[in-house]
């Protein structure tokens, strides 16, 4: 295993991808998340913030679950620019950027960066 | 014809996974709701035959995993466990394999029989995804089933397949051990041997699932091989060793390592059985999710949904209201206009016919926001609602989804308290349960409404909008204050799944409609008739001599009710009460609305003139004979706001939260009340107010 530079899942941006490395801290919070498929190797995608910045929601393998900065803040990932998430990766980008008849104007508004 | 044979099954999977359709494809509308021993963790069974069987379902609660950490799971290991269900059903929703079938695994593991529901297989198809039912039925050596339960499609299949476990279990159940790598196996099977040769009283579990979870370092597993005889001591140094060993092997640790080798497990299963989607099933939910969760439109969407809620909860249900009131009326009129004058007819008309009209009351609150709260459930708004709110429901120690029970609260607390059962940990239903009644109730409004018309004036709408917004700060503070001291213990991740957005079916909705009016009948309605009879009686007892005058004020008076609020009227003296506010404060006991009347009563408002007896009454509260300054008009109406809510609202807190909680909320909100009443009434008059 090669060591890679983890940075905080709290501190990825949302539209990237990441691969998570390890959940730091013990007890039922851990558990919980190792339960849920925070485990080594799983891919993590930073959809969005609530509109008050807290909790973030997060798509993990094809699941979208939500978790609060600072419970985010104990997941290590390795952020990496070209990870593979899940086959819908694509198409997702696609919407992202706004391409494509992907409904009307302003429903799009906000979301391009 | 072979006699019926009996079953018994469980119904286990994730939240979110359907099993709540699945299990009113079952048994319709014939299932009993209850809680599980111990516990205000619901528990629902239902009875049904099929191919000669009479077979008993018990839904366990929704649950990611089986460790001992939450109640919950606690709740549906220990029934696994304990009661040796025939067949455990376990409910996958089929877009969601690699998370859902981890709780499989640890079924499997368990010993348990299982038989496996792919649900919402139609998404599946959907989503362009291929499972081999046959191939993934062969590796989990367990047999699979496809439901769509939105729809019951294939609920009968999935029947047929727990019968056919039942009548040829060796045959179609074969155990596959769990792989979790080559060191980790090693050590599993030597603990697992150790274990078998303990003599440990295995209550009939595996030994290797003992084993499994004495490396996880499970407490409960641990008290299983608790003891001093030499083979159990064996047993707890082997397993430290293996943890050990784990540990140094794979430089992690081993609760981890565990689980990650049950994910690898599912997902090498995954690999071989499923052909990934070529769409996203959550597509659609991420666009609708571009507008409600959206930066700018996000609350206001909230809000306006939180409006209709209440609106057509509190608005639209208080048509029905009037009605039940007018039939309970007209009924009186008519029946008990036939009957002689008497004791019996005076405990029929305003005992029973009332109390039990004080019980159906809230019916069509109930009705309704249950229809809407399961609407935002089952369409999967209720999660985005928790998403939006939770910044600000955790800056009170609450889950997101805590606003709504909370928002309905001033409304009517009893179906607020009732709207809890939607939070998924005790500890945030509980704290939510004690905050509820802080919410100032529409049946307190007409207190406020007559006493600050009477005191304030010119400025009662802004004397009324500082007591609404004192319950809010009170609830801020107090939740704040019971989240850093008795709810400190385990507060819950916010780990909660956004599911994909879909159209709630009518059955789904009414069932659970029913359902809710159902408990509320059986289990606080006849509190609620008893309260009302006894608080009837002490009201209307002992009869007093009628000497003539004001016949009606010397009967409450001289009550019980009037005598207890006589004999605590000294303690309301520092607060600035009169004995009649004490007596209407007892009497609020009934419902907060009471006190009104009951001051009419006591200070002989002439309540025949035509239509205006509120004006009578706030003209008698102001004459300075009456002794009642604006001060402690002001303090009476905090204590109203704060005191221990009506009796239905108790009766609600003791079903939600168990009777320890209804006797804090009681001794809590009583002393507070007096306190802040005591704090308002003593620092006004210092200074000079």
């Amino acid at each position: 295993m090669t060591p890679e530079r983890t940075i905080r899942l709290s501190d990825a941006p949302p539209g990237t991808a990441a691969i998570v490395a390890e959940v730091t801290g013990e007890g039922p919070f851990r558990r919980r998340l190792l339960d849920m498929g925070f485990v080594r190797g799983a891919c993590v995608r930073v959809i969005k913030a609530a509109p008050l910045g807290d909790p973030v929601e997060y798509c993990l393998g094809g699941t979208h679950v939500t978790l609060r900065r600072q419970e985010a803040e104990r997941v290590l990932v390795a952020a990496s620019p070209d990870a593979v998430c899940m086959p819908h990766r694509r198409r997702h980008l696609l919407w992202r950027r706004g391409h494509g008849g992907h409904g009307p104007r302003w429903l799009r508004r906000g979301r391009s960066e | 014809m072979a006699e019926k044979r009996t079953l018994r099954i469980a119904l286990a999977g994730n939240p979110n996974s359907g099993k709540t359709s699945v299990f009113n494809c079952l048994t319709g509308a014939r299932q009993h709701v209850g809680n599980w021993p111990g516990v205000t963790v619901e528990r629902k069974t239902g009875r049904f035959s099929h191919r000669g069987y009479d077979i008993e379902i018990v839904d366990l609660p929704g649950t990611y995993s089986l460790t001992t950490f939450s109640v919950e799971e606690r709740v549906a290991r220990s029934f696994i466990v304990d009661e040796r269900p025939d067949v455990v059903v376990d409910v996958v929703d089929a877009g969601n394999l690699a998370r859902n079938l981890y709780l499989t695994v640890q079924l499997l593991e368990l010993g348990a029989h299982v038989v496996v529901d792919l649900n919402m297989w139609d998404e599946l198809e959907a989503s362009g995804a291929t499972l081999d039912k046959a191939r993934l039925a062969t590796l989990l050596g367990t047999p699979v089933v496809s439901t769509v339960a939105q729809r019951c499609d294939g609920v009968t299949d999935l029947m047929d397949a727990v019968v056919d476990l039942v009548e040829d279990r060796e045959a179609r159940h074969r155990h596959v051990p769990v792989s979790y790598g080559g060191h980790v196996d090693d050590v599993v099977a030597e603990l697992a041997r150790a274990v078998e040769s303990s003599g440990a009283d295995l209550k009939g579990l595996p030994a290797r699932w003992v084993a499994t979870k004495l490396i996880e370092g499970d407490t409960e597993v641990a008290a299983l091989v608790a003891g001093d005889a030499p083979g159990l001591a064996r047993v707890r140094e082997a397993a430290s060793r293996g943890a050990q060993h784990i540990a140094t092997a794979t430089r992690s640790d081993p609760e981890r390592v565990i689980s990650e080798g049950r994910h690898g497990y599912v997902a090498g299963a995954l690999r071989e059985a499923l052909t990934e989607a070529r769409a996203d099933r959550m597509e659609l939910s991420r666009r609708i999710d571009g507008v409600f969760t959206n930066r700018f439109l996000g609350y206001p969407i909230f809000l306006l949904f939180m409006w209709v809620l209440f609106q057509l909860t509190f608005r639209l249900g208080a048509h029905p209201m009037r009605w039940i009131d007018a039939f309970i009326n007209w009924l009186c009129g008519t029946v008990c206009a036939g009957l002689p004058p008497g004791l019996l007819t005076d405990l029929f008309v305003s005992g029973i016919v009332g109390g039990v009209g004080s019980v159906i009351v809230f019916l069509p609150n109930i009705l309704i926001l249950f229809l809407g709260v399961s609407f935002l459930e089952d369409s999967g708004y209720m999660a985005r609602a928790a998403f939006l709110m939770d910044r600000v429901m955790h800056a009170l120690g609450l889950h997101g989804k805590s606003f709504i029970p909370m928002l309905m609260g001033f409304g009517c607390s009893v179906p607020a308290i009732m709207a809890t059962r939607t939070l998924e940990s005790r500890r945030d239903r509980v704290l939510t349960v004690l905050l509820i009644p802080f919410m100032s109730c529409s049946a307190r409004f007409p207190v406020y409404l007559l006493i600050a018309g009477a005191f304030f004036g010119e400025r009662a709408g802004s004397v009324v909008f500082i007591v609404y917004l004192s319950g809010i700060v009170a609830a801020i503070l107090l939740g704040r204050l019971l989240a850093k001291t008795l709810f400190r213990s385990s507060p819950e991740p916010f780990v909660m799944e956004l599911p994909p957005y879909r159209l709630p079916t009518l059955k789904g909705l009414s069932i659970h409609m029913w359902e809710r009016a159902k408990l509320y009948l059986q289990k606080m309605g006849g509190v609620i008739l008893v309260a009302s009879v006894v608080l009837w009686f002490l009201g209307a007892f002992p009869q007093a001599a009628r000497p003539g005058g004001d016949a009606e004020a010397q009967d409450i008076a001289s009550s019980y009710v009037g005598r207890i609020g006589q004999t605590i009227a000294p303690a309301m003296k520092p607060l600035g009460f009169t004995w009649e506010m004490s007596v209407s404060l007892v009497t609020g006991f009934v419902a907060k609305e009471v006190i009104v009347s009951t001051l009419g009563v006591l200070y002989h408002a002439e309540s025949d003139t035509a239509g205006e007896p509120r004006e009578s009454l706030a003209r008698a509260l102001r004459d300075p004979g009456n002794g009642i300054t604006p001060l402690a008009a002001f303090a009476f109406m905090m204590f109203v706001l704060i005191y221990t809510p009506c009796v239905a609202t108790v009766a609600a807190i003791r079903r939600e939260a168990g009777n320890g909680w209804m006797w804090f909320s009681v001794a809590s909100q009583l002393s507070l009340a007096w306190l802040v009443s005591f704090g308002v009434y003593q620092i006004g008059r210092l200074a000079g107010l």
